[in-house]
């Protein structure tokens, strides 16, 4: 896969593949950040690269804010929808979720918290189209 | 206080991957144990205190104050040794003192290097930035040069001067066991000689001190 990539997909069965080849290019304390509308597929996306990873029981982080898997890599799954302020983050050690060396992190609603973000992070952005379709962008920001 | 009545002290050090806790039972005493690994400290930190206290035939009760690593240090680190300070102290209706986490690296480094040896303590914060402080040896104790700040990691090279002797985990190379957080013991002795002034029993004012100012940047 050749950053920055972009496509769209018409269905599930695509974003999955596209996810997969995604799930490749990435090693322990890769920060993942994924923007798009309420509905477009950042969790579907996500869990589609997490199943890669031997992960299948992965559950939206909206309600609980992170989520965090341990198999051959650690992996944090935010979701930063339901945060008010920048605070909030530092105070449940967010900088110490992206210090941790064997971890990868996906981040869902990144957009909210521009500012708290480490600079060279991959970014997905997905726009829903219409019906099934949406465009996946990945690049390296 | 009489001499007699501060010891013994309790010391819990976890501000980093060292897990340590001693009880310093004299000025020339203290027994000690430290483990050194990631991610074990809220297993076995209580165990530790448990054994520790068998080991010096002590009960709780007979500890006269708990010594708690206040950092700057590991957000999870710290919250996990103040806790369990916490738990006990209110449990046992002990005081706490804080003991600011460099100074008492300072003070322990400073039995053993030569008079006048410039110190930096250089840690991983974030990211982007690293906990950074500078002390010179003065007899047998330290004196800070620059206080515990929080610093960019493309600044350190510029604040090092030439003898000045690094310590802590901010460069990267993985083997061999860094010495960037104090033993208990020390954080025990720092407490002993500097903390006086800090006892306290107003446990729940107490927070692990991450440096961090919580300023808002404004998006650009």
């Amino acid at each position: 896969m050749k950053l920055p990539f972009s496509a769209i997909v018409n269905s599930e069965e695509e974003t999955t593949r596209i996810a997969t080849t995604f799930a490749s290019l990435l090693k322990a304390t890769d920060i993942i950040a994924l923007t798009g509308d309420l509905g477009t597929g950042k969790t579907f996306f996500v869990k589609s690269v997490l199943k890669l990873f031997g992960i299948e029981d992965v559950t939206s982080p909206t309600f609980s804010i992170v989520n965090t898997y341990s198999g051959d890599v650690v992996i944090n799954h935010f979701d930063f929808y339901r945060i008010k302020k920048v605070v909030e983050l530092y105070d449940i050690g967010f900088e110490e979720y992206l210090c941790n060396s064997s971890a990868i992190t996906f981040i869902e609603w990144a957009e909210m918290f521009e500012e708290i973000l480490p600079i060279n992070i991959y970014r997905i952005n997905i726009t829903h189209l219409e019906n099934s379709k949406r465009e996946i962008s990945i690049s390296i920001k | 206080m009489t001499m007699k009545e501060e010891f013994p002290i309790l010391a819990i050090e976890t501000s980093d991957e060292l897990c340590s806790a001693a009880i310093m039972l004299s000025e020339e005493s203290y027994a000690e144990i430290n483990f050194q690994k990631k991610f074990i400290h809220s297993e076995k930190l209580m165990p530790m205190i448990s054994d520790l206290l068998k080991t010096a035939d002590l009960k709780l009760e007979d500890v006269k104050a708990l010594a708690v690593s206040m950092g700057p240090g590991s957000f999870t680190g710290l919250r996990i040794g103040l806790t369990i300070a916490k738990g006990l102290a209110v449990g046992s209706e002990l005081p706490i003192i804080p003991v600011p986490t460099f100074d008492a690296l300072a003070l322990q480094l400073s039995s053993t290097l030569p008079e006048g040896t410039k110190i930096i303590i250089a840690n991983n914060a974030n990211i982007n930035e690293i906990y950074f402080a500078k002390y010179k040896i003065n007899k047998k104790r330290f004196e800070v040069l620059t206080e515990a700040t929080l610093v960019e990691k493309k600044e350190v090279s510029s604040l090092r001067e030439d003898g000045d002797l690094i310590f802590g985990n901010f460069d990267v190379e993985k083997m061999g066991f860094k010495t960037s957080s104090p033993n208990a013991s020390a954080v025990a002795k720092w407490a002993y000689i500097f903390g006086k002034d800090l006892v306290t029993f107003d446990h729940g004012l107490l927070e692990p001190n991450y440096l961090k100012n919580f300023v808002v940047k404004v998006k650009k």
